[in-house]
């Protein structure tokens, strides 16, 4: 082995890829809280009686998870930047989620029971609770409790996924500032080495941070 | 002039490459799948002084991005003094990805045979590897 490290200049370079770590939980947290809209939105529409929404919603949730993500962003948006990379983990997020509420979505047949059967919101609503209060005091801690620990799955992921923005030429993320400090330096493996620490340690405390949250709110 | 249309040519290429694709796939799953039972069945029955750092190791691939990995495999082979193509590497990096997912979902199904079935196996005679191969795979399989 004769290489010789060169780890001096990538520490140097530790505040630019702390801001791009900035950068990615940013377009993470944009493109869940997307991911999540659309994910409820689909969800509903699957559920729904007409043809049209459930095969919109039907072909959407295929093909995003049937193709790779970042042939994906190539093809229609190419050059957008960083919202490019939201694009991207959006689309990963979205498909993922609603096969996550949907188990839970009381549904009026009684053949899929998730753990909220449809039989709660009748005992709800004969209590004389209006629909909306059945659906937010009922539904909604049962449903929030049983999502909450696949959405924190989900959003490791949507980290994880921003990482391929860099495809589409987005350099401000963690990878982008690092394949920008790697092809002016070609001192790939020390750059990248301290981008995968970072990548883990945002992991991690994402991981760890939800699992707080979780045992501070589960309480009920 | 250089034409730059989409040609019958270049569905061809492409269909070379949809090959390379199937055998990274079946090369990595292969091997990731294999090598996640081992690690699944190893975190979910050897001591924690084993099962943790197998585990913390394990968590690494999960933690950090495909295309992460891909590029630091890719620049320290080289630094090790060796030589490997790029679909070595990828196969490689591959199979450890999948073998971390893998692991998971292993030792979730080891943790679902009940202990009391595995004990009910011992005392009935079988030993440690018939007890798996009997009871707690087809479990777990099944």
């Amino acid at each position: 082995m004769n290489y010789t490290f060169h780890w001096r200049p990538a520490f140097r370079a530790l505040p630019e890829m702390l801001a791009g770590s900035l950068v990615t939980l940013q377009i993470a947290v944009l493109s869940m809280v997307i991911g999540i809209a659309i994910a409820v939105l689909l969800a509903v529409m699957t559920g729904s009686k007409s043809r049209w929404l459930r095969g919109i919603a039907g072909t959407w949730i295929e093909v995003a998870r049937n193709t790779p993500p970042c042939s994906r962003s190539t093809s229609p948006i190419s050059g957008w930047g960083r919202s490019a990379s939201i694009w991207i983990a959006t689309w990963r997020c979205s498909p993922g989620s609603p096969s996550t509420m949907r188990g839970i979505w009381p549904r009026r047949s009684g053949a899929a029971f998730g753990p909220m059967p449809q039989t709660q919101v009748r005992a709800a609503r004969s209590l004389g609770f209006g629909p909306i209060a059945a659906f937010r005091l009922i539904v909604l801690p049962q449903l929030f409790r049983a999502v909450f620990h696949p959405m924190t799955n989900q959003m490791v992921w949507a980290i994880l996924m921003t990482s391929l923005g860099v495809v589409v030429g987005v350099n401000t993320d963690l990878t982008g500032v690092t394949q920008e400090l790697n092809v002016r330096t070609f001192r790939t493996f020390e750059y990248f080495a301290i981008a995968a620490v970072l990548y883990y340690l945002i992991a991690k405390v994402v991981t760890l941070g939800a699992r707080l949250i979780a045992w501070r709110l589960f309480r009920y | 002039m250089l034409d730059t249309a989409l040609s019958l040519n270049d569905l061809r290429f492409l269909m070379l490459g949809a090959g390379w694709t199937l055998l990274i796939t079946a090369i990595s799953v292969t091997a990731g799948t294999l090598l996640g039972v081992l690690f699944g069945v190893a975190r979910a029955q050897t001591p924690v002084w084993v099962s943790l750092p197998i585990g913390f190791v394990l968590d690494i691939f999960r933690s950090v991005p495909l295309l992460i990995q891909l590029v630091l495999f890719n620049s320290f082979i080289p630094i090790l003094g060796l030589r490997a193509t790029p679909f070595s590497v990828s196969c490689l990096v591959l199979a450890l990805y999948t073998s971390a997912y893998c692991s998971e979902i292993v030792r979730g199904g080891v943790a679902a045979v009940p202990q009391t079935t595995r004990r009910a196996a011992r005392s009935l005679g079988m030993t440690w590897g018939r007890t798996w191969s009997r009871s707690s795979f087809p479990w777990r399989f099944g």
